[in-house]
């Protein structure tokens, strides 16, 4: 009796670690994966736009004109940790100039 | 007897359950966060290099609405319409054309805002070593 008990506490204790394993696992994979936005989004009106200072995380630009050159023709390597916020923040500031653009183009085509 | 021996091989299957549950968990994680580490840059560079095109645009159109009395769709041009059409005592086309002069002094302020921005957004790019 006493060996299955010592048989049955070690299978618990086996599901307990295989438990925290899961668990921890879990924890790592969200603090790894998901990026929190650094760079707050912005919004503006139109009517009454205002320049916004994306300023990045860290900047070290140390890539040299011979690196340059060598990678011409491949994504460039980021030194600067990028985040897909700041990316996101991005695409959306061009595609908001890009609309404004297109509406001065048709204003002024009515000219 | 049987009874605790299939409890304690239950409890063991359970174990092994969760274990590979915690496994199955890791797995897809890891996959998504080397796919998002690999496209990233790309992404980045793409938005990068749509800055040039932007930056000629709002120059192009600064410059035009800038431009003098001879130039179609400049402000002193939309004066001069406006001008012209009050002469001429149509005050409706008037009145259209001076609402549109009003829009149109805004919108002088706001590319030039948005230049301004596209100057920082270059700069911003060329920190993160993406050559614009």
């Amino acid at each position: 009796m006493v060996r299955r008990d010592h048989l049955r506490s070690t299978a618990m204790m086996i599901a307990t670690l295989a438990v925290a394993a899961g668990l921890a696992s879990c924890g790592s994979s969200d603090a790894g994966g998901t990026t929190v936005p650094s760079v707050p989004a912005v919004t503006q009106p139109a009517t009454t736009p205002a320049p916004t200072t994306t300023a990045p995380t860290v900047t070290v630009p140390a890539t040299t004109a011979a690196q340059e050159t060598t990678t011409a023709s491949t994504p460039p390597a980021t030194d600067v940790a990028t985040t897909t916020a700041e990316v996101a923040d991005l695409e959306k500031q061009l595609d908001e100039i890009d609309q404004l653009l297109a509406g001065v183009d048709a204003d002024l085509s009515q000219d | 007897m049987t009874t605790p021996r299939r409890s304690i091989k239950s409890t063991i299957m359970l174990g092994a359950v969760v274990l590979s549950a915690g496994a199955a968990l890791v797995v897809p994680s890891a996959a998504s966060a080397t796919s998002n580490s690999g496209e990233l840059p790309a992404r980045l560079q793409r938005a990068c290099l749509r800055i040039p095109n932007l930056e000629t645009r709002t120059d192009n159109l600064i410059a035009r609405l800038n431009g003098d009395a001879s130039t179609k769709g400049s402000l002193l041009w939309l004066q001069a319409q406006i001008d012209d059409a009050t002469a001429k005592g149509r005050t409706q086309l008037a009145t259209v054309l001076t609402n549109r002069l009003a829009v149109r002094t805004q919108t002088l302020q706001v590319l030039t805002q948005r230049q301004t921005r596209l100057t920082k957004l270059a700069d911003l790019c060329r920190a993160h070593g993406v050559d614009v």
